[in-house]
C-alpha cells in the first residue's frame, strides 16, 4: 500500500456508497419508539400533570421523574435532570418520556397529556442573569492575571474599549440525535450515535446506581458531530435506557430535525468587553478582557467551556499586563455544551476585533499591530506559560500573507472603497487572523483522564486496537491505523479496529478537544514500541530480514496472544495551578492565520466571502488529505457562523425549525479556498502530530470579521454579519 | 396519517375518468413534490393525492405568434433550456434559476409555484409583469377559464383555483416591441436554496424617457405585488436622481413587508428600493 492510498478513509466507500448501516437503519425486532414531553414554558412551577381518562394508556410505556433512580445526569455538575419534576428551567425541558409500537400512537399519547403551569420569572440574556447578583447563576468564574493591568492603563496613550457579542451557532450534523436500549436481564445495552462512550457510561452507572442494572455503551456509526454528541447522547441514552427498563424491550429515541435543532445543546452565545492600553505606536501594554457566556439551564460542559474562552482571551499576543475574567451564566433557556472550538472562538473574534479597533484607532494596519504584538519564541502566555516549542504561527503568517499579497490587495481595496465604492456600489475588504488551539484538554486534565489504549498481537499476526475513541467523520480510525501501519511497517488489512463498546476497549478518554489523535495515537505508537520490545526479549527479532507480519506469526505460534497496554501522562514539566490559572494550559497549542477576501454588496448589503487563505502549523499531518478535508470543512463552517447563521430567540425559544430557515452555507455560497499546512513537530505527540480538528473553525470569522470592517470602516462587534445589520451600520 | 388514494394519470380522460368514482372526496394535487414535506397538515385532510406530473397534455411547451403556453408541470429546468422561452423571457429563465437548486429545478414546476401561492414565489413577478394568464381547468367536465396573474393570488396559500381546478398551462404574450430591458434579481440568506427576502421583476421601454415600465415585487406583501403606484409614477419620467427618489419613496409606501426569520421591515423596504434604482440606473448606464 503506498502512502497516498492510506490517506483514503477506510469508512469512505461505505458511506459515500449509502451502505453505511446508521442507527436508524437497523431493524430490531420488537423495539418501541419513543419521544418526549417538553416543557412549554421558559420558567416554571409544574403544578400538574393530567392524563387523559378516556384515553387508554395500557401499551404506552410512561416515564416522570418520580421512575428514576437518581435523577441527574452526570456531566460536570450534575446539576441536570433526566427528567423535570417540580420545576423547569427552560422551553423544551424534557418532562415525560413516552414509548410506544408507532409514531402515531405517540403523537396520539402526547395529545391527551396536559402539564399545568405555575410562571415564574425567566432569565432570558446573559444581561438579566449577571443583574440577577444570585450566585446560583453563575455557573463558573475564572480569572486569569498577569503583571498590572491598572499601572499599565496609567502608563498608556490610549485605552481603547470595546463590547463584543456573539450568537448561537447549531451543530447541523447529519445524523440527528439517536440512542437505543436493549435489555437483557439485569443488563441494559445502549447504542447511540456519539462521541464518548465513557462519558455515556459514567453517567449510565450512576443513573442506575444501587439498582443492580448494569449497562454498556456501543457507539453506532456516528454521522457527524462537531461536539454536540459530547455531553448530550447522556441524556438521551438515560431516557431510552429508562423507558427500555420499564418496557422490557427495546426503545429507539430519535429526535427529528426539529427537535434537534431546537432542544439540544448549542455553542455559548457570549458578550465580551476588551479594554487595551496601548501606546502611539501600536504596542499593547495591558489588556482586560471580561467574558461572558450565555450557558442557558444546566451547566453541562459550560466551566471547561469557559476554561479555553479565558485561556485564549489574550490571543497570539504578548501583552505584559493582562486580567481576563470570565463567567458562565446560568439563564433560562437551551443549555449550550461542546462545539468545535469549545469557548475559543468566541474569545478570538473578541481579541481579533480588537485588534482591528487599536489599529483603526491608531491609523496603523492591523498587520502592524500584530507585527508589534504577535507572540515570538520563548514569549509566554498569560498564564506564564513559555511558547518555546513547536511554535509554527509566524511561519504560518508569513505564507498567507505571502500566498494571498495581502499587504498590497489591504492599500488596493482601501482606495477602492474611497474613490469607487459608492459609484460601484460595491465595497471590498481583506481581514486577517492569528490564532490558535490548545491541544488535549485544559490544563492536567490528561492526567487526570489517564487514558488507555490497548494493542493485540492475535493470530495470523493481526493487530487489534483498542480506544474508546470515535470515528465520526473526522477520519480518526484511519489516522490510528496510518500511525500504526507506520511504526510497525504493516498493511492495513493487518490492522483491526475494536468496536468502540465499553465492554470491550479501555477508557481511552472522549474524543473532544482535539486530543485523539495527539494523545491516543501517542498510546497507541507506545504500546506498537512494547511489542517491538517484546520480539526483541522473546529473541523473534534475530532474523532481520523477516518482515513485521512473519515476525508476529512466528511469537503468535511459540506464545500466543500479546496484549500490550499503555496508559498517558503528560511530560513531567507540564503543571497547571487551577486555582491561580498559571502554568501549561495546554501542552502543546496548534497555531494558525487566516485572511479573508470579502466584498459588499451595496444593493443588499449582503456579504460574500470571495477567497480565504489559511495556514495551520499542526506538528505533522498524519493523513495529508483528510487534514486538509477538516481545514476546509472547518473554514466552511466558520464562513456560517460569521455571516449566515444565525438563531434568534423569542421568550426563550429558538425561531428556527430546520434546515428551511437555519441557514448554512452551501457548496454556492463556499469562497475558493487555499490550504496551506505548516508541520512544526511536537516531541510528544505521535510523529510530531498536535491538534487539528477545531483550530480550522476558529480563525475564520474573526478573518472574515476583520474583512468586513475594513469595507465599512468600523470594526465589526457582533457575529453573525447579517446583511440586516450591514445595512445598520451603513 | 390515514391512508389515502393516490393517482398518477397519464392524460386528461384517464384523470377525469378514474376521478368519477370519487367526486364527494378531498383531492390535494401535486406535481413535483419538492414542497410536499413542508406541506403535511394539507396532505392529512385530503382523502385523494392526484399526481399531475406525468400528464401528457400539462407536460409541454407551444406557441403560436402572439403568445407561449408552458404547461403547468413541465418542470423548470426544462422550462430553463427552452429556445422559446429563452428567446422571449429572459426574465422569466432568471427568475427561475434562483429557485431552489438544481435538484430541486429538475422537478419543480411552474404551476406548482404558482398554486403555492406563496408571496416568496420567485417565478412569480416576471410572470406578473410578462402579464401571463392562467388556465385552470375543472376535474370532472372539460370546462376551463383563464385568470389574469394580477387576479390569481388571494392571500399566502390561497388563490382563485376552486378545489376542483387544477392549472393547465401558464400563458405568455409575446412582447413585440424592440429594446426592450428586462430586470430580475431576488435577495436571499445565501446563493441557492434559499427563499426571498425580497426580490424585483421589471420590463422597461426606455427612450430618453420612461414609455412604460411594469414592476412586481416578492415577499414584501401577503402576496407577490404589482406595483402600480411606482409604475405610474415614472411613466414619461426621465430617470435621474431626484425621480429615481420619489419612485423608491413611492415604492416603500406601496409595499407592506414584515419582519420574520428571514429578514426585517426596514431592510426589505430598503432593499426592495434599492433593487428599482439598480434596475433603473442599467437603463441610463
Amino acid at each position: 500500500m503506498n502512502s497516498k492510498n492510506k490517506e483514503i478513509r477506510i469508512d469512505a466507500v461505505s458511506k459515500i456508497s449509502g451502505k453505511e448501516k446508521y442507527l436508524r437503519d437497523l431493524n430490531f425486532p420488537n423495539r418501541l419508539l419513543a419521544t418526549t414531553i417538553r416543557s412549554a414554558r421558559a420558567s416554571a412551577l409544574i403544578k400538574r400533570i393530567e392524563f387523559a381518562k378516556n384515553f387508554d394508556w395500557s401499551d404506552i410505556t410512561i416515564i416522570s421523574a418520580k421512575d428514576i433512580p437518581n435523577n441527574s445526569v452526570a456531566i460536570i455538575k450534575n446539576d441536570m435532570p433526566f427528567l423535570a419534576e417540580n420545576q423547569v428551567n427552560y422551553l423544551g425541558e424534557p418532562i415525560i418520556l413516552l414509548a410506544a409500537e408507532s409514531l402515531e400512537k405517540l403523537e396520539l399519547a402526547k395529545s391527551k397529556i396536559k402539564v399545568e403551569y405555575e410562571n415564574l420569572p425567566a432569565i432570558l440574556s446573559i444581561e438579566q442573569s449577571e443583574n440577577s447578583r444570585n450566585k446560583k447563576n453563575i455557573f463558573e468564574n475564572i480569572t486569569i492575571k498577569k503583571g498590572d493591568f491598572p499601572k499599565a492603563k496609567k502608563r498608556a496613550d490610549f485605552i481603547i474599549k470595546e463590547e463584543f457579542a456573539t450568537g448561537y451557532q447549531e451543530h447541523i450534523y447529519l445524523e440527528p440525535q439517536v440512542a437505543m436500549a436493549i435489555p437483557e436481564g439485569n443488563t441494559i445495552h445502549i447504542f447511540g450515535s456519539m462521541q464518548c462512550p465513557y462519558y455515556v457510561q459514567k453517567a449510565m452507572d450512576e443513573l442506575f446506581q444501587g439498582t443492580g442494572i448494569k449497562t454498556d455503551v456501543t457507539q453506532t456509526p456516528t454521522g457527524g458531530a462537531f461536539g454536540g454528541k459530547e455531553d448530550f447522547p447522556s441524556l438521551i441514552c438515560g431516557h431510552s435506557a429508562l423507558l427500555a427498563r420499564k418496557a422490557k424491550r427495546p426503545v429507539l429515541l430519535s429526535y427529528s430535525r426539529e427537535e434537534d435543532v431546537k432542544f439540544t445543546t448549542k455553542r455559548h452565545p457570549s458578550k465580551i468587553i476588551g479594554t487595551a492600553a496601548v501606546t502611539k505606536s501600536g504596542k499593547i501594554l495591558g489588556l482586560e478582557i471580561e467574558l461572558k457566556l450565555d450557558s442557558g439551564a444546566y451547566s453541562t460542559l459550560s466551566p471547561v467551556v469557559l476554561a479555553r474562552a479565558v485561556l485564549c482571551g489574550a490571543g497570539c499576543y504578548n501583552i505584559p499586563n493582562v486580567e481576563i475574567s470570565g463567567l458562565a451564566l446560568k439563564t433560562n433557556k437551551i443549555s449550550c455544551g461542546a462545539f468545535r472550538g469549545f469557548g475559543a472562538p468566541q474569545a478570538f473574534f473578541a481579541i481579533e476585533m480588537l485588534i482591528d479597533k487599536i489599529a483603526r484607532k491608531l491609523n496603523l494596519s492591523p498587520l502592524e499591530v500584530r507585527k508589534k504584538n504577535l507572540l515570538k519564541l520563548n514569549d509566554k502566555m498569560p498564564t506564564g506559560q513559555p511558547i518555546n516549542y513547536s511554535f509554527g504561527l509566524r511561519k504560518c503568517l508569513e505564507n498567507v500573507l505571502k500566498k494571498s499579497d495581502f499587504e498590497r490587495k489591504y492599500l488596493e481595496y482601501k482606495n477602492f472603497n474611497e474613490i469607487q465604492g459608492r459609484q460601484k456600489k460595491l465595497l471590498k475588504g481583506i481581514g486577517l487572523s492569528t490564532v490558535f488551539h490548545g491541544a488535549g484538554f485544559t490544563g492536567i486534565g490528561e492526567n487526570r483522564i489517564r487514558a488507555i489504549a490497548e494493542i493485540e498481537l492475535v493470530s495470523g499476526g493481526k493487530i487489534i486496537i483498542r480506544t474508546a475513541n470515535t470515528e465520526m467523520g473526522q477520519g480518526l480510525d484511519t489516522a490510528f491505523k496510518i500511525i500504526v501501519s507506520n511504526r510497525l511497517n504493516i498493511p492495513f488489512s493487518d490492522i483491526l479496529i475494536e468496536d468502540k463498546n465499553t465492554s470491550k476497549v479501555p477508557n481511552s478518554g472522549p474524543t473532544v478537544a482535539s486530543r485523539s489523535t495527539m494523545i491516543v495515537g501517542k498510546l497507541l505508537l507506545d504500546n506498537c514500541d512494547k511489542i517491538l520490545k517484546k520480539f526483541i526479549e522473546k529473541d523473534i527479532n534475530s532474523e532481520k530480514k523477516l518482515s513485521f507480519s512473519e515476525k508476529a506469526k512466528k511469537y503468535h505460534k511459540k506464545f500466543g496472544n500479546l496484549k500490550v497496554k499503555a496508559k498517558y501522562k503528560h511530560p513531567d514539566f507540564i503543571k497547571f495551578d487551577e486555582k491561580n490559572y498559571t502554568g501549561y494550559g495546554y501542552p502543546v497549542y496548534s497555531w494558525s492565520a487566516s485572511i479573508a477576501e470579502i466584498e459588499i454588496d451595496l444593493v443588499t448589503y449582503q456579504v460574500k466571502v470571495k477567497k480565504f487563505y489559511t495556514s495551520h502549523d499542526i506538528g505533522k499531518a498524519i493523513n495529508y488529505q483528510q487534514s486538509v478535508g477538516q481545514i476546509l470543512g472547518g473554514t466552511v463552517q466558520g464562513v456560517g457562523f460569521a455571516i449566515y447563521e444565525d438563531m434568534p430567540m423569542n421568550k426563550g425559544e429558538i425561531q428556527n425549525s430546520g434546515f428551511v430557515d437555519y441557514i448554512i452555507p452551501t457548496t454556492m455560497d463556499i469562497p475558493k479556498i487555499d490550504v496551506d499546512i505548516v508541520e512544526e513537530p511536537y516531541f510528544f505527540g505521535p510523529e510530531g502530530a498536535k491538534a487539528l480538528g477545531e483550530l480550522p473553525f476558529v480563525g475564520v470569522a474573526p478573518a472574515i470579521a476583520a474583512a468586513v470592517s475594513q469595507s465599512v470602516g468600523e470594526t465589526i462587534r457582533e457575529l453573525p454579519i447579517t446583511p440586516e445589520k450591514i445595512q445598520k451600520i451603513l | 396519517m390515514k391512508n389515502k388514494i393516490t393517482f398518477s394519470p397519464k392524460n386528461i380522460a384517464e384523470l377525469q375518468n378514474k376521478i368519477l368514482d370519487y367526486k364527494s372526496q378531498k383531492v390535494v394535487f401535486v406535481a413535483g413534490c419538492t414542497d410536499l414535506f413542508l406541506k403535511t397538515e394539507k396532505l392529512k385532510n385530503a382523502d385523494i393525492i392526484i399526481n399531475l406530473s406525468e400528464i401528457s397534455e400539462l407536460n409541454k411547451i407551444f406557441s403560436n405568434e402572439n403568445y407561449v403556453y408552458i404547461g403547468s408541470v413541465i418542470s423548470m429546468n426544462k422550462i430553463i433550456q427552452n429556445q422559446k422561452i429563452i428567446k422571449n423571457f429572459p426574465i422569466l429563465i432568471q427568475a427561475l434559476r434562483t429557485i431552489g437548486s438544481v435538484q430541486i429545478r429538475n422537478r419543480a414546476t411552474l404551476g406548482g409555484n404558482l398554486a403555492n401561492a406563496s408571496p416568496a414565489g420567485d417565478s412569480i413577478p416576471p410572470l406578473m409583469v410578462l402579464e401571463a394568464e392562467i388556465l385552470a381547468q375543472n376535474l370532472f367536465d372539460d370546462s376551463s377559464k383563464k385568470i389574469p396573474i394580477i387576479k390569481f393570488f388571494l392571500e399566502p396559500g390561497k388563490t382563485l383555483l376552486k378545489d376542483d381546478e387544477f392549472i393547465q398551462h401558464i400563458e405568455i404574450p409575446i412582447l413585440k416591441e424592440k429594446n426592450i430591458s428586462y430586470y430580475f434579481r431576488k435577495v436571499g440568506q445565501r446563493d441557492s436554496l434559499t427563499i426571498s427576502k425580497t426580490s424585483l421583476a421589471g420590463i422597461c421601454k426606455y427612450n430618453g424617457k420612461i414609455k412604460w415600465i411594469k414592476l412586481a415585487a416578492g415577499s414584501i406583501a401577503p402576496t407577490v405585488l404589482r406595483l402600480s403606484e411606482t409604475e405610474k409614477f415614472l411613466l414619461n419620467k426621465k430617470i435621474n436622481n431626484s425621480n429615481i427618489e420619489k419612485a423608491k419613496s413611492i415604492l416603500k409606501s406601496e409595499i407592506s413587508p414584515i419582519s420574520d426569520i428571514r429578514s426585517n421591515i426596514k431592510y426589505r423596504k430598503e432593499v426592495t428600493g434599492n433593487l428599482l434604482e439598480e434596475f433603473l440606473l442599467s437603463q441610463i448606464s
